[in-house]
């Protein structure tokens, strides 16, 4: 009897050992949206067009992401570069550059084919939204490049955003 | 031609003697890189890409420039070769901008093909790279990028053996080596844009589809050509529905794989602001007539139709059939024409017609292709300005003449751009073809030992006694003869004379002989084979013929003989005609008569214009139904070599297709045909017109095929009537110009650097005694109307006549023809 | 464009020329030749008048007129001097008697002195090893050059 009692809270402590481990653990969840995570550097979210150093757009509307892109989700017109007043480097530049967040599949083909480094995926995952139509990411909207690490780590081991 | 037997690759191909070994090779299979190697240019051994290993040969070879030969045995691959190809890349890359994201070419490029395939990886260029002039013009409508340009002068090649005209050289030498005109000046003549399909890398691009899209986004539409009756295949790339650039699709049966200028950058119509896309009614004309209904406004195009058509059987009802007419289009589909014509005969009237001049369908002999120029040893042209008509026939003519020794004939009252590869030249006084063609035939008929007696003179002609024998002389000893006619130059009757010398020189033995009706317009064959005529159903069945009318056509079918287009208009002057339906046709502008027409028209109780752009007949109309035309619509058209060719639909259009519209208007008077798809009018057509049997949507296919032998009436037009006198006035010739700004080609027409303001061509005698010089103003007039034109005097035409060539719809020239189509007499002044 | 008018003499000898040859396109370089002798130039304008003579192109005749380095686009002056810069010459000295020459005539190489007397300019090889450093002067060859020689020769040419 006593034998069995002992063994008993033995394996409740073998059972709750794994609880009080993980109590004192750092913990894997986050109190989102108030913590947001850290996501790798190559984590393929949101896309965005870059800018070159003199503030040019870098994208030269040669279309490569679209055919490349295995869902069709990217559209780009192309047109000719005013010399005087140039959008990008180059002779040409996308006039139009849409990608429809909603089919795409953040397989990162595009910014794989891109010769100048223009697309790029990034970080950002928070995608979710009410409308449809929002997901038509124009160049306009791409070109909103932010500051990379947005978010970083604090001491207590949480993610925070970067205060600007 | 004997055949030669040799290896490539361990692949034994037997190919003609003269072959070239990177043409052989493509016959087995076996890829030789080249990039100035065409096979219609032929050998430059420019680029050595092409080096190939061949047995007993010390050096390596250049297979673009060696002819085949017994036995020979070729490598075209092993270490010996690729090394060479790779340091030929490596060359050809040294200089060579690594834009391809931003090249027009990228994704079409036989530099980034080859260099895929054959190049090396990287470069061992340490240095900077040349910098060059980037996007120059080289004219309004192609860019040059010097950079780009890898001097394998295909384009320098092209316009030396194909255009003829060396209008594109290189100039300088070795580093500085350019690809360049005459003193910078444009590169622009009727043919430039073809160094643009032909330039292997990304250095001549086409100025109007610069950065539009690129090559992988377009949709490839393979359609022909509606600008002339060559028909030339194109490849229409559109993106959204969106005209986006035209390119050649080579078919060696009708234009060798080039298209003119005119071609590929003239059907910006497609897109033009004055296309019409609804049907309306305008307020014009006499009163409403009395069975007019309400005319449902913005009502869709099929619903009109179906209203109007119902009002012309009430005219045709009440009137009479003979009241109605139909002006249908030389520019329109086979299957338009042969369904309006239904349409109209099912109203009860012949009165059908689409054209100014007089014509017949068929011919006494053979209708030959336009291959057939090739193998002819004899080119005769009557009346003819292939240049400014038909293109591409004249760069047919030129490889004839100058490639597979073909002479070449002229009998023309004006001088042609042709003329300086003309054997014999013989020009006629303005206005006197009709003696000129019946002196060649009964000197032929002469010759022949015949006694037949056309009573021609060659009196009013002005051509001398021995000229004329030795056009006799050429075309008698010929072994094979074409003749080609543009029916639409030839005034009055004269197009049934050139049937009739046709027929004497198909009795002529030793003679195979063909002839190529040449009218500018593009399906102007097809409209006479479908029986858009007022005395023949389709197919050159006379309306006479009441037995086989009856069987092909119904016992219903009208067998009165209707009125011609000149002779409508006439009636409608007069008031006998009430209702006219005009589809795709301008007569206002485009028939002699100019205010007579539009009087005539004026008169009409109902005119409607089913066309796609806005003209001054549609301004006349009451109502104005819309048309898709070239680009939206589908179809066939014949070609001047009697080839039917598939048009095919590039683009949606928002308003119904014009052979629905027709079927709807069918159905509407009981017909009980009904086509699901264009096919099937084709397949009507194949049972219906004789000629065309074996013609189906199958056959056709992408690259066309001959039509049979229309059979042709025996033709017998009368004596010469002798000429009104002259009275110190002139005889009009117009002239046709290939860039007339029209409404094909508008003001915003990339073409618009080639318009030219109104000309006068005189005589020098004819000048000196009206007393004007080169340069002046004179006003021309005749007919009641008057035009200005600049003078030139060059002798264009002989003494009595005056060139107009027709420049533009404002300019009016046809105003100052005669309305029955006779030649015309005009005053000139010096203004 | 001005039309050019050969002058009656040059209109026989072009006829004299035409005749030596059976196709006409074949006498192309003597025109030019002709035309850059009277006129120190070929100008677009004679370009024009060669094609004419010769039922060819005027592209076609820039286009051989421009391989030629004889030819020239920009006036010459009436002494023409081409300095010999290969490989003999340039192990004789002829870059310094080059620059001597340049400096003695105020000139640049490959320019005109501005009473349009001389041109100077560079020139690969001249086929006179034997006399390197040496020069040409319109028709004539002057070898084993020195400065003093070239001083010499400029001040004899009037």
């Amino acid at each position: 009897m006593l034998q069995a009692t002992f063994a008993g809270v033995k394996n409740l402590l073998i059972g709750m050992g794994v609880t009080f481990r993980n109590m004192l653990s750092k913990p894997v969840t986050l109190q989102y949206p108030e913590v947001k995570r850290t996501m790798p550097t190559r984590y393929r979210g949101r896309h965005f067009l870059n800018r070159d150093e003199d503030g040019l757009e870098r994208c030269v509307g040669c279309s490569l992401c679209s055919i490349n892109c295995p869902v069709g989700c990217i559209h780009v017109v192309a047109a000719e570069n005013d010399p005087e007043n140039p959008v990008s480097k180059g002779e040409r530049y996308a006039e139009v550059y849409e990608i429809n967040l909603l089919r795409c599949i953040y397989c990162g083909y595009c910014e794989e084919a891109c010769p100048v480094d223009a697309v790029v995926l990034r970080e950002h995952y928070e995608l979710a939204d009410y409308d449809r139509d929002n997901y038509i990411m124009e160049k306009q909207d791409l070109l909103v490049y932010p500051e990379p690490n947005e978010f970083r780590v604090n001491v207590l081991g949480n993610t925070e955003r970067v205060n600007k | 031609m004997s055949d030669v037997t040799l290896t490539i690759d361990g692949k034994t191909v037997t190919v003609p003697k003269g072959t070239k070994v990177v043409d052989a090779a493509k016959q087995v299979e076996v890829d030789i890189p080249v990039f100035c190697y065409h096979e219609k240019i032929g050998p430059l051994g420019c680029c050595r890409m092409c080096l190939v290993e061949v047995e007993k040969m010390p050096k390596l070879m250049t297979a673009c420039t060696m002819d085949v030969a017994p036995d020979m045995v070729v490598k075209t691959v092993g270490d010996k070769v690729e090394k060479a190809q790779k340091g030929v890349l490596e060359f050809t890359l040294l200089n060579h901008p690594l834009d391809c994201p931003v090249c027009d070419k990228g994704g079409e490029c036989p530099l980034q093909d080859n260099t895929f395939k054959y190049g090396p990886p990287d470069t061992r260029m340490e240095f900077h790279r040349a910098n060059n002039v980037k996007a120059a013009p080289l004219s309004p409508v192609i860019t040059i990028d010097r950079e780009r340009c890898i001097a394998c002068q295909r384009c320098t090649a092209y316009s030396e053996r194909i255009e003829q005209d060396r209008g594109l050289v290189m100039l300088n030498r070795g580093f500085h080596n350019e690809v360049n005109t005459f003193n910078n000046e444009p590169y622009d003549n009727r043919f430039s844009g073809n160094v643009i399909d032909i330039c292997p890398v990304g250095a001549l691009t086409n100025t109007d589809f610069r950065f539009k899209a690129r090559t992988w986004d377009l949709e490839n539409h393979d359609t022909l050509c509606a600008n002339c009756g060559c028909n030339c295949n194109i490849t229409l790339g559109t993106r959204l529905n969106e005209f986006m650039r035209i390119e050649a699709r080579p078919n060696d049966a009708v234009d060798d794989g080039w298209i003119c200028d005119k071609g590929r950058w003239g059907h910006h119509f497609m897109e033009s602001k004055n296309k019409i896309t609804a049907a309306r009614e305008n307020s014009v004309g006499k009163t409403e007539p009395t069975s007019f209904p309400n005319f449902p406004i913005n009502a869709p195009a099929e619903q009109a139709a179906e209203k109007v058509i119902e009002i012309f059987k009430n005219i045709a009802e009440e009137h009479g059939p003979e009241s109605i007419g139909f002006l249908g289009s030389p520019y329109a589909t086979n299957e338009e024409g042969y369904l309006y014509q239904k349409l109209f005969r099912l109203l009860g009237t012949n009165n059908i017609d689409h054209k100014s001049y007089q014509d017949t369908p068929g011919l006494p002999i053979r209708h030959f292709d336009v291959e057939e120029i090739e193998n002819s040893n004899i080119v005769l042209l009557i009346a003819c300005d292939p240049t400014e008509e038909l293109p591409i026939l004249d760069l047919r003519i030129k490889k004839a003449v100058s490639r597979c020794g073909t002479k070449l004939l002229s009998l023309n009252d004006q001088d042609t751009a042709l003329d300086k590869y003309a054997e014999l030249k013989v020009k006629y006084k303005v206005g006197s073809e009709a003696s000129a063609v019946d002196a060649l035939a009964e000197g032929l008929a002469r010759e022949l030992g015949e006694s037949i007696d056309f009573s021609s003179d060659l009196g009013p002609t002005g051509i001398s006694d021995e000229d004329m024998k030795s056009l006799v002389e050429a075309v008698r000893s010929s072994m094979k003869i074409c003749v080609v006619y543009n029916p639409a130059a030839l005034s009055g009757d004269t197009s049934l004379r050139v049937k009739r010398l046709l027929s004497v020189i198909a009795r002529i033995p030793t003679i195979e002989c063909g002839a190529i009706p040449a009218a500018p317009a593009t399906n102007a064959v097809g409209a006479v084979d479908m029986g858009l005529l007022p005395d023949f159903y389709p197919g050159g069945v006379p309306v006479s013929d009441s037995e086989k009318v009856k069987e092909l056509w119904g016992e219903n079918a009208p067998t009165k003989p209707g009125l011609s287009a000149s002779e409508m208009i006439a009636k409608a002057k007069s008031g006998d005609l009430k209702a006219l339906w005009i589809h795709r046709s301008n007569p206002v502008v485009d028939f002699p008569g100019g205010e007579q027409v539009v009087e005539a028209l004026k008169n009409l109780d109902l005119l409607v214009v089913h066309d796609m752009l806005e003209t001054e007949t549609t301004q006349l109309a009451k109502i104005v139904l819309p048309s898709n035309g070239p680009g939206f619509d589908e179809g066939t058209t014949t070609n001047i070599g009697g080839r039917v060719q598939a048009r095919r639909k590039a683009l949606e259009a928002n308003s119904i297709d014009d052979w629905k519209l027709i079927q709807v208007m069918l159905k509407k008077l009981g017909d009980e045909s009904s086509y699901s798809r264009v096919a099937k009018v084709l397949n009507e057509i194949s049972q219906k017109v004789p000629g065309y049997q074996e013609i189906n949507s199958r056959f056709v296919g992408k690259q066309g095929c001959n039509r049979e032998q229309v059979a042709g009436e025996e033709v017998s037009p009368g004596n010469v009537e002798s000429a009104a006198s002259s009275n110190g006035k002139l005889q009009l010739r117009v002239a046709t110009y290939l860039f007339a700004h029209d409404k094909i080609l508008d003001a915003s027409s990339k073409l618009a650097y080639h318009f030219k303001p109104s000309s006068a061509f005189l005589n020098e005698s004819d000048a000196g005694k009206i007393g004007v010089s080169n340069g002046d103003r004179v006003s021309i007039s005749g007919n009641g109307t008057e035009m200005e034109a600049e003078v030139t005097i060059d002798n264009r035409c002989m003494e009595g006549g005056v060139v107009v060539p027709r420049i533009s719809d404002e300019q009016g020239v046809n105003g100052l023809g005669n309305p029955d189509g006779s030649p015309a007499w005009v005053d000139i002044k010096k203004a | 464009m001005q039309e050019y008018k050969f002058t009656e003499e040059q209109e026989k000898e072009i006829s004299r020329i035409l005749a030596k040859y059976p196709v006409k396109t074949s006498a192309l370089l003597p025109l030019l030749t002709l035309v850059q002798r009277a006129d120190r130039v070929v100008s677009p304008e004679a370009m024009v008048a060669i094609s004419k003579k010769l039922d060819v192109s005027p592209a076609y005749v820039q286009s051989v007129m421009s391989f030629y380095t004889m030819y020239h686009t920009e006036k010459v002056g009436k002494y023409m001097i081409l300095f010999c810069i290969n490989i003999s010459c340039q192990l004789n000295g002829c870059d310094k008697l080059l620059e001597h020459t340049a400096r003695k005539l105020n000139i640049k190489v490959g320019e005109t002195t501005s009473d349009e007397k001389f041109t100077l300019h560079r020139e690969e090889c001249l086929a006179a090893c034997t006399e390197a450093p040496m020069m040409r002067v319109n028709d004539t060859y002057y070898g084993n050059l020195t400065e003093q020689r070239i001083d010499q020769i400029l001040e004899s040419l009037d």
